[in-house]
């Protein structure tokens, strides 16, 4: 049975208007905890992506 | 996904990606991804991603101030998690098997609850794929139809919840869990407009054979392996949608013990000749059987029909 991993990354994007992968603000985050925080105090939505492999 | 916080974090969870716009102050304004039985990716595209984002910034710049501080639930509520282990890695496909655990251990079970996430086809609608909201069909006399919804509308709500993709119509949907009328809010050439979708009986059902989360749940059909191709069932006389399940290389010991060998082929099941796959096959023993049944499996061995009793044993 293959290996099953679980990966969470979290995108802080500001979503300006433009492709996030352009804004060289944007990154991927590995905790939530963190992001969500960094969301509060920036004003910035998250975009949270959950991956499940079986 | 241990740590997580489903009451926020709410999706579905067979899914092997899922994502999830959410506000600063905690709320969840659009989820991307989802799926049907065809395929897990022809729902999806960038395109598609990039237009659920655009509406999801737009709902932040607009979204009023919450009125309650957001619930928090774990999966550590779900008495489930002690077999798994204080350690173990909880898969996302694992949550709906803890809420499943969690409505049988209070008698709240019912098969009715295996269907989640209905896909917006089940009430008339296909949206694009590039466009989530967009009505790309309305099938015949359906609900969506009957509600008055069109080819090129642009939904905006349905069930009150805000869709801009494929993902949160499935949401909106999921939420809904009665044959109450649904109410759908589109816009057609600017105008807003509304309907209510009208449900018929088991209006949520779907091919549900592709969700991981289904693999524990019982009773096991204990035959697996792979669907025979077109030419092998041509070549055995059966036609193309007919069940055509040859047996692995490991039998189980409930079927080694009822007398199935490898490469036995599974063609029914108490004298019904089924038009499924092997996937659907198990989803349907689950749907129809309970532990301790006893089945007449059909099957075609070196070209020549047997039939075999097996009992649908529970896990040890």
């Amino acid at each position: 049975m293959a290996r099953r991993l679980l990966l969470l990354g979290v995108c802080l994007t500001a979503l300006a208007g433009r492709a996030a992968a352009d804004d060289a603000a944007d990154r991927w985050l590995a905790d939530l905890d963190r992001a969500e925080r960094e969301s509060r105090k920036t004003g910035k939505p998250l975009f949270v992506v959950f991956r499940c492999e079986h | 996904m241990r740590d997580v916080n489903l009451a926020k974090y709410q999706f579905d969870y067979d899914l092997t990606w899922a994502g999830l716009f959410v506000s600063p102050d905690g709320r969840v304004l659009g989820r991307y991804g989802g799926r049907d039985a065809e395929s897990a990716d022809g729902k999806v595209s960038l395109k598609g991603l990039r237009y659920a984002m655009e509406a999801a910034r737009k709902a932040n710049r607009e979204r009023p101030p919450p009125k309650a501080a957001p619930e928090r639930r774990t999966v550590a509520d779900y008495p489930g998690l002690k077999r798994l282990g204080p350690t173990a890695c909880v898969h996302c496909h694992q949550v709906h098997e803890l809420q499943r655990d969690a409505l049988q251990a209070r008698g709240e079970w019912g098969l009715d609850k295996l269907w989640v996430y209905p896909p917006p086809e089940n009430v008339g609608l296909t949206l694009e794929v590039d466009r989530g909201n967009v009505v790309a069909r309305v099938a015949p006399k359906s609900a969506a139809e009957k509600a008055g919804l069109r080819q090129g509308d642009v939904i905006r709500t349905i069930g009150g919840e805000p869709v801009a993709s494929f993902a949160d119509a499935q949401y909106a949907l999921h939420r809904h869990e009665s044959n109450e009328p649904l109410a759908a809010v589109w816009l057609r050439d600017g105008k807003e407009m509304a309907g209510k979708l009208e449900l018929a009986d088991g209006w949520r059902k779907s091919d549900i054979s592709w969700r991981w989360s289904l693999r524990q749940l019982e009773p096991s059909p204990w035959v697996h392996g792979d669907d025979l191709t077109s030419q092998e069932k041509k070549a055995l006389g059966l036609g193309e949608k007919r069940l055509a399940l040859r047996q692995g290389n490991f039998v189980t010991p409930p079927a080694r013990q009822a007398g199935i060998r490898q490469n036995d082929i599974i063609i029914g099941v108490d004298g019904r000749e089924l038009e499924m796959t092997g996937r659907q096959f198990a989803v349907y023993v689950k749907l129809n059987y309970k532990v301790g049944d006893k089945v007449t499996y059909n099957l075609l061995r070196d070209g020549k029909r047997v039939d075999v009793e097996l009992t649908l044993a529970g896990r040890p």
